[in-house]
């Protein structure tokens, strides 16, 4: 599905440069649901950001779909990443000025999906994600597990082929963490790829693959088929 | 998709509804200001554009060839119109006008009006200038003498509830006109605007001066004569044929014709911009006033937009291309100018009565008809909307989405483009500043300049001065028997007549002089005056003598004043003889204003003449300060025993007198002190927001330095630091715009520009920075740097 080679990453400012990723060469498989584990700083987020598109690597490759993508304009980088890719965050990110179907609905507006099928395929999420009956509150009226099913539910309304998970249980308790975790496995079992960046190593073996990050480089990659639960 | 950005721009709009509030009121009212002020100078540029040939209609002015300089004459001789439609083949019609200044009409006892404005015409007028006829025939409407045409609202002051049509008005010389015509209502912004038409076969029977009409005097400064050229001629080459035009009928003719469209008769009649310059004034202040608008419109845009940087970053990465964020943050700022613009369309409404009243005028405007103001208020509503929405919508749109979303905002404080941001909105409100300080001087100047006129000695005393005049029969009573009536009140000091008085009429001529040559010529303002003129009215007598009873040779003895005396550059003027060697100099008075204080004053002699109680005389009357009003009915008293039948009009001087201030630029005083203090508001406006937005990025770095032990009045300093220093920018760079005021100020005598009123402007603009920083400045220092630091 999506292949690195010696992806680069270097931040600069005036006076100081930071290399955030260091030729890093991963491959990811369709179907797979991969785990990104690494302490503060190591590159995590970086990563996340080249592999969703939402920045382009100082160097090396990077391959979506059999398509050398590293070089692409912000123009050609929103196109594909509106078609394939979903994302949720640590902190939510829902638009506090729309209610929650709006938030989910979004996706499919800048896909200019036609207005029954955008409803159609809303409250099909929202059912999936049991939150329908929430569907006209702001996100500001729902607890912080409600609001990243909620975040999920827009990730994956469009229906990606790729999901990009930055710390999804970061911000909640063990319970709702528990909840995004068995809705995250469920995407996958359907056929979603997943790559989730966590700091839990519990959440991190709902993966079949570990890859552990440290200072920008990739340490070791584990595959634990066998540990799912 | 529209539907989403209407919804996210309504619930941010409600979620900041005081910002809102602020942004699009501050947008509206500087925007009301400004079409106020274009209304007013197109109102002002468009004078005349009531009749059908206006384009094609000019008035034929004089411009008199003098030893020293050229001066113009907008009158005529009353033959000039018929000569120039028959001698030139381009001119299609042509009409001569004489003017009735303050009359007295009545049609019973009890319906007797002042009427300020008439003038004398024949049918020819209606060929020239479109009237509406609503009775009556243009063509022969004012062929006969004592005929009369009216307009409507003439008609219904004197005649309400009847038809005028062949009713009787009786004028204040006793003479009965005949109503022959009804015109609909003049609109006011014509420069020729009469109240009524008089047959000009009415002014051949009441002409005081029969010679009027002689070929030889169509030079001379009493009519306007107005022409329509064919639509196929050019100007040009009329101007060029008329120049000379007036040589064949006057010997050694030094006055020559040309043509002055009516478009500019308004504005420039006297081919001096006087006016031009102060609607250049108004003009500029208004579109200052729409562009500080605007920059607090941006600036607060801009600031705003920082809260929405995470809508833009999920809007990114759920697919939103960098076009379609672009074009969301125009199109809501194009919204928010939509909804300024309509809140200003109601307010101009709104305050235009205010307005009128203020600049004593008759605006009207009308959404439904005036497709061009429409125009402009959409062009305006654009331009604004997407000059205030670009900067930020190419910001915003170009943010990248990995920085945003994880809602960092210190990510703006290290970010180069963050500096400059704030570099740009720092320049645009000490732009503001400079604004505002340029606008108080401009003001401060403005309001000296025209009290500096209303107060200026006028070269005579005006306190304690009654002017009288009569309309009505003549007497044959003496003018020196009144006086000595008068002067048996105690506080009745002396008393004058003369033919005009300095601000009551003003007559001006051409003449030679002792040892001139055949085509010298000055320009000289005269007055014939009784023996007591120059002691009533306290002028200077600075060489020779008064006018004496006790010279009989005093009838053909005259007085001069400095500035005649500098014209003919005399060292001893005493005995030289001026005006066909007609008067002798006995003396010369110092300059006093004669009609405007705004004028340099005109060379100026005065000869003694009337003994007459004439009825265009002007009786001065020098009283003393106590029981003025007693005194005033006392003269009345006098005046009626003499003149039984007449209308009185007693009035103390400087009533109701343009002293050449009132006019135009006591309207640019009041426009001034209001805009410069709208001007103020809106950079206040502006200052507040941006450091109600500058005091919320330096929230941590005022709890850090809090935490180390910086006390208050360091903190202030350090937040007020940024203004102040932007405000000594814009002073010294606005310090020029005072002088620069008055030197394009037009007028002979300028006020003086002080440091104090420097001192003024700079500490004005300093107290409303103040209060504008006041609060949010405060609400910085006194935050708890344990909440402020808790993210960290």
């Amino acid at each position: 599905m999506l292949r690195t080679n010696n992806l680069v990453k270097i931040y600069r400012t005036e006076e100081v440069e930071t290399t955030a990723l260091d030729n890093v060469s991963i491959e990811i498989n369709e179907g797979e649901f991969v785990s990104i584990m690494g302490p503060s700083g190591c590159g995590k987020s970086t990563l996340m950001n080249i592999l969703g598109m939402l920045d382009n690597p100082s160097g090396g490759e990077y391959h979506f779909l059999g398509k050398e993508v590293s070089k692409f304009n912000e123009r050609q980088r929103a196109q594909i990443r509106k078609e394939n890719i979903g994302f949720v965050f640590q902190s939510f990110n829902l638009i506090d000025e729309l209610t929650i179907y709006e938030n989910v609905e979004l996706p499919l507006l800048y896909l200019k999906v036609s207005p029954s099928e955008r409803k159609r395929k809303v409250q099909t999420v929202l059912e999936i994600m049991e939150i329908m009956h929430r569907r006209n509150h702001f996100p500001q009226q729902l607890s912080g597990g409600q609001q990243q099913r909620v975040a999920v539910a827009r990730a994956l309304v469009a229906n990606p082929k790729l999901i990009l998970a930055d710390e999804p249980t970061g911000n909640l308790d063990s319970s709702h963490g528990d909840e995004v975790m068995k809705m995250l496995t469920f995407l996958n079992e359907g056929g979603t790829t997943v790559i989730m960046v966590t700091h839990s190593p519990t959440y991190a073996e709902y993966g079949n693959r570990v890859i552990h990050l440290f200072d920008g480089k990739v340490v070791t990659e584990n595959f634990q088929e066998s540990f799912r639960v | 998709m529209f539907k989403n950005y209407l919804k996210i721009f309504v619930r941010n709009l409600w979620k900041h509804v005081g910002y809102s509030i602020s942004n699009i009121f501050g947008l509206a009212i500087g925007m009301t200001a400004c079409f106020l002020i274009l209304l007013f100078v197109h109102y002002e540029l468009n004078y005349n554009d009531y009749y059908k040939n206006y384009q094609r209609t000019y008035k034929v002015q004089q411009k008199v060839l003098l030893r020293d300089k050229v001066s113009i004459d907008g009158q005529t001789g009353y033959q000039l119109a018929s000569e120039l439609k028959n001698k030139i083949p381009e001119i299609e019609n042509s009409a001569t006008v004489g003017f009735v200044y303050s009359e007295y009409l009545s049609t019973s006892d009890k319906l007797t009006f002042s009427e300020k404005y008439g003038a004398y015409a024949d049918n020819n007028i209606f060929k020239v200038l479109t009237f509406e006829f609503l009775q009556g025939n243009p063509e022969n409407a004012l062929s006969s003498p004592f005929s009369v045409v009216i307009s409507d609202e003439f008609a219904k002051k004197y005649f309400p509830g009847e038809n005028p049509m062949g009713k009787i008005i009786k004028s204040s010389k006793n003479k009965s006109l005949r109503v022959t015509g009804v015109t609909k209502n003049l609109p006011y912004n014509l420069d020729f605007r009469p109240n009524y038409l008089v047959s000009m076969s009415t002014y051949k029977e009441v002409a005081e001066w029969k010679y009027y009409d002689l070929l030889e005097n169509i030079g001379s400064s009493m009519f306007w004569t107005l022409v329509t050229l064919k639509s196929n001629a050019s100007m040009q080459s009329v101007n060029e044929k008329i120049f000379n035009f007036s040589d064949r009928y006057v010997t050694n003719n030094y006055k020559k014709l040309y043509l002055k469209s009516l478009v500019d008769i308004h504005i420039t009649s006297d081919e001096r911009n006087d006016t031009k310059i102060a609607m250049y004034y108004i003009s500029g202040f208004g579109i200052i006033i729409l562009i500080l608008a605007c920059i607090n419109f941006i600036n607060l845009s801009t600031a705003n937009s920082f809260l929405r940087k995470k809508e833009i970053g999920i809007r990114k990465v759920v697919g939103a291309s960098r076009f379609a964020l672009f074009m969301q943050f125009i199109g809501e700022s194009l919204f928010f100018s939509f909804l300024a613009i309509l809140i200003a369309a109601i307010l101009v409404i709104v305050f235009l009565p205010t307005f009128n009243n203020v600049i004593a005028r008759h605006i009207e405007i009308n959404y439904a008809r005036d497709f061009k103001f429409i125009l402009y208020l959409i062009g305006t509503f654009l331009v604004t909307g997407f000059l205030a929405g670009v900067y930020p919508a190419i910001f915003l749109s170009g943010l990248q989405p990995s920085h945003v979303i994880k809602g960092n905002l210190s990510f703006f404080k290290k970010n180069r483009t963050g500096s400059s941001r704030s570099f740009l909105r720092k320049t645009l409100v000490t732009f503001q500043f400079y604004v505002s300080i340029s606008l108080l001087l401009a003001a401060i100047f403005v309001i000296k300049q025209v009290n500096y006129m209303n107060t200026k000695d006028l070269g005579f005393d005006d306190k304690n001065l009654l002017i009288c005049r009569i309309f009505g029969e003549k007497t044959e009573a003496h003018f020196e028997t009144l006086r000595n009536e008068l002067l048996t009140n105690p506080n009745i000091i002396d008393a004058s007549i003369s033919n005009n008085a300095p601000f009551y009429g003003n007559w001006g001529k051409e003449i030679n002089w002792e040892g001139s040559g055949p085509m010298d010529k000055m320009s000289i303002n005269y007055n014939s005056v009784s023996y007591d003129f120059i002691n009533t009215y306290k002028i200077q007598l600075i060489n020779g003598r008064n006018f004496s009873r006790q010279y009989s040779t005093d009838n053909k003895a005259c007085i001069i004043n400095e500035t005649a005396l500098k014209t003919l550059k005399w060292n001893d003027p005493l005995g030289k003889k001026i005006d066909n060697n007609q008067y002798t100099i006995i003396g010369v008075v110092k300059d006093f204003h004669q009609y405007s204080v705004h004028e340099i004053i005109p060379a100026y002699y005065m000869i003694l003449n009337s003994d007459d109680l004439k009825e265009s005389g002007v009786f001065g009357i020098r009283i003393k300060p106590n029981d003025k009003d007693k005194t005033k009915e006392y003269v009345k008293s006098q005046f009626r025993k003499f003149f039984p039948e007449s209308i009185i009009e007693i009035v103390p001087f400087g009533n109701e007198i343009d002293f050449g201030t009132k006019g135009v630029w006591e309207i640019v005083k009041k426009l001034f002190i209001g805009f410069s203090i709208l001007a103020l508001l809106i950079a206040a406006n502006g200052l507040f927001g941006m450091i109600s937005f500058a005091s919320q990025r330096r929230v941590k770095e005022v709890g850090i330095r809090k935490v180390f032990g910086a006390n208050s009045s360091q903190l202030y300093t350090l937040m007020s630091k940024d203004f102040i220093l932007m405000l000594i920018i814009s002073a010294a760079a606005a310090l020029p715009s005072g002088y620069l005021v008055q030197i394009t100020t037009p007028g002979a005598y300028k006020y003086q520009m002080q440091i104090s009123d420097y001192l003024i402007c700079i500490g004005l603009m300093f107290l409303t920075a103040m209060a504008a920083s006041l609060y949010h400045t405060t609400k910085a220092v006194l935050s708890n740097p344990v909440e402020t630091l808790r993210y960290e």
